[in-house]
């Protein structure tokens, strides 16, 4: 918790970056130990939301409408509270050592269960997971019991257990090993630089209306994720045309409406 | 029997030309979405929400069974073709799924996953039919306190069961929870984190949320690590099956419902761990052992069943007392908000022809996905080569038009684009973002109940606990929490194997899964 203050920005992206720097050339454990660190920002965000939402509540003016027991407080204390303790006991977590399971730089990095998003395997779908999982599969739990299922859902996750940290070293024995730190501060330019792009949409939506935004948000990202060779031929084609198809959808069928902008005004 | 006529009723509302066309738009469009390498259907979902908003209740939520089906069967495709599972349930079809595709078998493969999604969620919205009315009409009777009871119960478990550590997980509820916090107190109009904000005192729109935390903290992430091109995709002409893969395959898609359902209908359940059950037992059962892990039909015919069957039993506590279990049913309780409508005991007294036409779409929306997907599947399959840099940059260009479209302001896509970055810092950090989704939604209804439920008892606490409904609950609950410490009180039980029968086994699995499943985490997420 000790950098806890210092950190408290809300800015929320910049954070890992800001802590970032401290350690850049340092080796294994330096790395692993500013990992800590920067999971410690995480629990100043944690600490400063929950701050913020106690002080928040507290400042609230009781208003005498409020009925019964429980007013419009209770909620944002309770809640206020739990942030400040979760911040706690997962500082204590942090120190002992329990970071990031899982989390780190893994693509597939905390994904719910129930299905949605958990795609990120995407940059290690070299197909070199895959056989692992199944090599795993194939040894799985035929000496165990008949019965009962209890053990089952473990044994079936063990494989992926064995092959979860496939694309983590996947990565590190990449060539640009100059350290995962060098290549995240990478991964956070593009995400800055994306988000970029979009603020410029959010910003040119309204004044040069929805096909021209969407076509440069298009192709900005595109851009942005490195699509180089095409980037003045094919890609504005395809941002545009995808641009305008979404706005004459949206628009003409579906009923949604988009600004059209100068440009739509004169066709 | 009374069902069976709502249901017809249901029919002679999706029956319509126009509402076939939904139907039909909707599989499309969610096949097409689903396909795309890393997304998932809760993510092809909440992408294809906005798509909705100008149609009609009715033909919205036609149209949305057919994105989830077709988003459901196109993140098998990719699991089959490309290895590349867009989400957790769809990890079994990848480890037999694909080795089948390498060896030249793509197209049983696909055809084996296809009609494993029609049975699995033909059984599974025929045991929906048979059941929901008869929970909802038993739910009209339980009050506030039992709700309150049952949406802790749906917190406790979304952050006790998923994820990597429970703290994490209750870090994302809580972010949730403040997210929902956002706005006027619906009771008293008091304003709440709006920071004096015209904007905010709106509230944060849920859609927003899920939009964010999925579509655009998923696009950020993996966008910011991508570095190598996909593998290739594997070529793959039209999915048929042989008679003897028929005769391999007819029991696993009968049999996955039976796990699938159940799972799906108990909160947190989720379709992963049917799915690995499915697997194990078709294991267990085949013929060909031998082949399992190189490509056996039954691997992929039994999950996937399974897995669809698990999405219907989803929709039995979605539709019926308006928990969302799993992220899928989360967006979809996000778009019966967005039109106005409140899942619940009451919604099929209320929604009759919304909830049957739904109902029965869910039915069409599987017809459709076999008649159209299967001869498609060709097609789907080229989809799988569309280069990263667009697949991303489309991703991000549709969660902007569908945050736009929500309320027409420019400020939401602002709001859209800071949830994002709060996805990435989420996924950077590993913060399960169900909870955090479950904490929006439910966190303000959860806080409505909360209150009426002390106003009944005029502010003691044991008005929370004054119906056997709610005791029962809070003892799941309690055994939830205090599960890793029983389990290891109970060392013994699990050295041998345990005397429980089928039936009983079904009760201990979903104990142990619940319990059990913090603990090897790591391998959940790692899919």
């Amino acid at each position: 918790m000790s950098n806890a203050n210092g950190t408290r920005s809300p800015r929320l992206p910049r954070r890992p970056r800001a802590d970032r720097p401290g350690g850049a050339a340092r080796t294994g454990s330096g790395a692993a130990r500013r990992r800590g660190y920067s999971e410690l920002g995480l629990c100043a965000l944690l600490l400063a939301v929950g701050i913020l939402v106690l002080s928040d509540a507290l400042t609230m003016e009781t208003v005498a409408s409020a009925r019964g027991p429980v007013g419009p407080r209770t909620v944002p204390l309770v809640v206020g509270t739990a942030l400040l303790v979760v911040s706690v006991v997962l500082t204590v977590d942090v120190l002992r050592g329990a970071t990031g399971d899982g989390t780190s730089g893994s693509d597939t990095a905390g994904s719910d269960t129930s299905g949605s998003d958990t795609s990120g395997s995407d940059t290690s779908g070299d197909g070199g997971a895959g056989p692992r999982e199944a090599g795993g599969g194939t040894t799985l739990p035929e000496p165990r019991n008949a019965e009962t299922r209890l053990p089952e859902p473990r044994d079936a996750k063990a494989p992926q257990e064995a092959a979860r940290p496939e694309p983590v070293s996947a990565r590190a024995a990449q060539p640009d090993a100059e350290g995962a730190e060098e290549s995240e501060a990478g991964d956070w330019r593009t995400v800055a630089l994306l988000a970029g792009v979009f603020l410029a949409f959010a910003a040119l939506i309204e004044p040069l209306g929805f096909p021209l935004a969407g076509a440069l948000l298009f192709w900005g990202s595109a851009f942005t994720l490195g699509s180089r060779r095409h980037a003045v031929t094919r890609d504005p084609l395809i941002a545009a045309g995808l641009s305008l198809l979404t706005y004459t959808v949206f628009h003409l069928l579906l009923g949604v409406h988009l600004p059209g902008g100068p440009l739509m005004g004169v066709m | 029997m009374d069902s069976v006529n709502s249901l017809i009723d249901g029919f002679g509302t999706a029956l319509t030309p126009l509402n076939l066309l939904w139907a039909a738009v909707g599989v499309l469009l969610g096949t097409a979405i689903g396909v795309l390498p890393g997304i998932g259907p809760a993510m092809a979902v909440a992408l294809l929400l906005p798509v909705t908003y100008g149609l009609d209740p009715t033909a919205a939520f036609i149209m949305f069974a057919g994105i989830y089906y077709g988003g459901m069967f196109g993140g098998s495709t990719t699991s089959i073709l490309l290895n590349t599972p867009g989400e957790s349930a769809a990890v079994i079809a990848a480890i037999e799924g694909n080795p089948m595709a390498k060896a030249g078998r793509g197209s049983q493969a696909l055809a084996a996953a296809a009609v494993g999604h029609f049975a699995g969620g033909m059984i599974g919205t025929v045991l929906l039919v048979l059941l929901a009315p008869t929970v909802a009409s038993l739910a009209v009777d339980i009050g506030a306190p039992d709700y309150f009871a049952i949406m802790v119960l749906a917190f406790i478990a979304v952050t006790s069961v998923l994820g990597s550590s429970r703290v994490r997980g209750f870090a994302s509820l809580l972010i949730g929870l403040t997210l929902g916090l956002v706005g006027l107190d619906q009771m008293t109009g008091q304003q709440r984190l709006t920071f004096g904000s015209l904007q905010l005192s709106d509230g944060i729109d849920v859609v927003i949320v899920a939009v964010g935390l999925f579509a655009i903290g998923e696009a950020l992430w993996v966008a910011a690590h991508l570095r190598r091109d996909p593998g290739p995709s594997l070529p793959v002409g039209r999915p048929w099956l042989g008679r003897d893969e028929l005769r391999r395959t007819w029991k696993p898609w009968l049999r996955g419902p039976l796990i699938g359902f159940p799972f799906g209908a108990i909160p947190a359940g989720g379709a992963e761990i049917p799915t690995f059950l499915s697997y194990i037992t078709e294991k267990r059962l085949s013929k060909h052992r031998k082949e399992f892990g190189k490509g056996a039909v039954e691997g992929v015919a039994g999950p996937e069943s399974a897995a669809s069957a698990s999405a219907a039993g989803t929709l039995v506590s979605m539709l019926t007392l308006g928990l969302p279990t799993t992220a899928v049913a989360a967006v979809m309780l996000a778009a019966f908000q967005q039109y106005g409508i409140q899942p619940g005991p009451l919604l099929f007294e209320r929604e009759p022809e919304l909830v049957w036409g739904l109902i029965a779409s869910l039915f069409i929306g599987m017809a459709m996905l076999l008649v159209l997907n299967l001869p498609l599947a060709p097609v789907w399959s080229k989809l799988l080569r569309v280069p990263r840099p667009y697949l991303y940059a489309g991703i991000l260009f549709f969660a902007a038009v569908g945050a736009y479209a929500v309320g027409g302001q420019a400020v939401d896509v602002v709001i859209l684009l800071v949830i994002g970055l709060l996805g990435v810092l989420m996924r950077r950090y590993g913060l399960p973002v169900l909870p955090a989704i479950i904490g929006v939604i439910l966190g303000p209804n959860a806080e409505q109940q909360l209150r009426r439920a002390l106003q009944i008892s005029d502010g003691s606490v044991t008005g929370l606990v004054d119906t056997p409904f709610s005791v029962t609950v809070y003892a799941v609950i309690a055994t939830v929490l205090l599960w890793p410490l029983l389990k290891r009180l109970l060392p013994a039980r699990r050295g041998g194997p345990a005397p429980s029968a089928v039936a009983d086994g079904e009760r201990a699995t979903s104990a142990d899964g619940t319990g059990g499943k913090s603990e090897q985490d790591p391998a959940v997420r790692g899919d």
